[in-house]
């Protein structure tokens, strides 16, 4: 599983959801967070964090810049590429997850999600980083 | 009784409406500040409201940040707004259950009583009320049935497993004015099971013909609006084709007493397994159901009717069946709206007897009330109610059905969408919308107890 310290970008355009979803990742276990309101703010955070991010939590729909295009952006950075990357959708846009799968998403979790989904996603996601 | 508490969110600069200290004197109120919805609160509420915050957040988003910052708590939206109200989809996003005011506050009341009443007996949560009107004396329970009393608020067992509930038993709760028993969630498919039994069996024996068919009607009713129950996360429509295998034997019953011999003779038509049959099969069962439900005098004569309607295919041409109408050539399509006609002739060829009424609704199934429908475009005046059931059946069936290409709805939402269409114009009418109305007012489950309550908001 992931370290505890993991620094971990949450983004979403809506702060509740932010707050929300950083509460959940606590209970989880973690103790180090980031958060953007966009894909566009994430990515200014992602090439400023220091320490660097070790986990993307992104929301899909937001103005500016989406999930799905921050997502392509980060996989096309050489610098970023490898960064785990986990979707947040809602259950009307489950159907597009396939999308973002092509992109390189490497999990997603549907919103309301409980601490136990998330626990379990991110174990899938970091046994494929310690595969690589 | 151990104090009922209250969490109720609250849009910005709203005050509470005073109503609400009916359901409880315990109420704590709260923004829908983030900082603030992460607050403990001490004791811990037993249910969690969530009132509209007109555009402030979008329903969908309030429901996945409660729920996710609750996830163990009964969380109820109340609200009048009707633009991004879609019931499945507030659910699916976490919502414990949703309400729509004004229409639902009967039902909002009744949710509140039962959230009271879990309140006192936590266990209850894992029951689900059923009528008593649904238990049969002298048949053995294939489950245990339990009884909440209003007056101690104790919940009680009132028949054990493998029990068979005396006539004098049942009748001692009607007596004490309890209408509702309790049946453990696991085992809602036994209940099912044994109750299409109970119409089995009453349909073949028993009592005299006037309570048999007051018997045969109460439990399909009260099937029937099992059927449209739409579960929390799960659409329980697939969970209802058991229940509607059942009802169909049911009905099957019903119309093989009427007419003896009707059925094989369409069965020799159509051939028994087809997809045709099939359609033909589960109309007739939708028809005698909403026959039933609105009160139609002789509701097997619907299903024979449905067995019947699109019989005339069977002499047509094979691609008519294949394509929907607007994509059919102009000779087809000719072809087409002679199906009814057809039927009847078919059913003349085989020497099928059948009354006036059947053959009405055959010939006019596919009529319109704005005089556009087809063969003979009637005036409403014309059309019988039998036709109109019919073809509110005929459409069901084709929205509920799985077709290539269209995702099948609920039955709720079926009769939801027949409703929409045959409202939104008032000269594009091909139903009489008071069918449809009526059927959906009957067909949703019925609150348990209601306490009268205003508008909320």
């Amino acid at each position: 599983m992931f370290e505890p310290k993991t620094r971990i970008l949450i983004i979403d355009d809506m702060s509740t959801m932010r707050k929300v979803v950083t509460k959940v990742c606590k209970e989880a276990g973690f103790t180090d967070f980031t958060e953007a309101a966009d894909g566009n703010l994430a990515w200014d955070a992602l090439l400023s964090a220091n320490p660097p991010i070790g986990l993307i939590l992104s929301d899909w729909n937001m103005p500016n810049c989406s999930g799905l295009e921050l997502l392509k952006r980060v996989r096309a950075d050489h610098r970023l590429k490898k960064t785990p990357f986990v979707l947040i959708t809602a259950e009307a846009e489950k159907h597009q997850i396939m999308e973002a799968v092509k992109a390189g998403v490497d999990q997603y979790v549907v919103k309301p999600f409980s601490k136990d989904d998330l626990v379990a996603k991110l174990a899938a996601v970091h046994k494929k980083y310690v595969a690589k | 009784m151990s104090q009922f508490r209250l969490l109720i969110f609250l849009p910005q600069n709203k005050e509470l409406y005073p109503g609400w200290r009916r359901f409880s004197q315990d109420i704590v109120t709260q923004s829908y500040d983030a900082e603030k919805m992460m607050e403990a609160i001490n004791p811990a509420p037993n249910a969690i409201i969530a009132l509209a915050a007109s555009n402030e957040m979008p329903l969908a988003e309030v429901a996945q940040s409660l729920r996710m910052t609750y996830p163990e708590f009964p969380i109820f939206l109340v609200t009048d707004q009707k633009s991004d109200f879609d019931k499945n989809q507030l659910i699916k996003n976490g919502f414990t259950q949703a309400y729509l005011l004004p229409w639902e506050k009967h039902e909002l009341a009744a949710g509140m009583e039962l959230e009271m009443i879990y309140a006192i007996n936590p266990e209850m949560r894992n029951y689900r009320p059923i009528k008593a009107v649904d238990m049969y004396p002298n048949m053995e329970l294939p489950f245990d049935t339990k009884l909440f009393m209003p007056k101690n608020g104790k919940f009680l067992t009132f028949g054990r497993e493998g029990e068979a509930l005396s006539a004098q038993k049942l009748e001692q709760l009607k007596s004490n004015n309890l209408n509702t028993l309790y049946v453990h969630s696991k085992d809602t498919e036994k209940f099912h099971t044994y109750v299409a039994d109970a119409l089995k069996r009453v349909g073949k024996s028993g009592p005299s013909e006037t309570e048999k068919e007051k018997i045969l009607r109460e439990g399909i009713r009260a099937l029937v609006s099992e059927m449209f129950v739409e579960n929390s996360k799960e659409n329980t429509f697939k969970q209802s084709q058991m229940l509607l295998e059942d009802l169909r034997k049911s009905v099957r019953l019903m119309i093989g007493e009427a007419n003896p011999d009707i059925l094989r003779k369409i069965e020799q038509v159509t051939g028994q397994q087809s997809d045709f049959y099939g359609h033909l099969s589960r109309v007739s069962m939708y028809a005698t159901l909403f026959a039933i439900v609105l009160d139609i005098p002789k509701p097997e004569e619907l299903g024979v009717a449905g067995l019947l309607h699109d019989i005339g295919f069977t002499a047509l041409p094979g691609e008519l069946s294949e394509k929907p109408y607007a994509d059919l050539s102009p000779t087809l399509q000719e072809a087409y709206i002679q199906h009814a006609e057809k039927s009847l002739e078919i059913i003349k060829l085989k020497r099928m007897v059948i009354v006036d009424t059947v053959q009405k609704a055959i010939a006019q199934h596919h009529e319109r009330i704005d005089r556009q429908g087809y063969p003979n475009k009637l005036s409403a005046n014309k059309i019988i109610p039998e036709a109109q059931i019919l073809a509110i059946a005929d459409q069901f069936d084709y929205l509920t059905s799985n077709q290539i290409g269209v995702q099948s709805l609920s039955p709720l939402k079926a009769l939801q969408h027949l409703l929409q269409e045959n409202t939104k114009d008032p000269v594009q009418q091909g139903i009489d919308p008071k069918y449809i109305r009526d059927l959906i007012k009957k067909m949703e489950p019925q609150p348990t107890t209601i306490t009268q309550l205003d508008t909320l908001s």
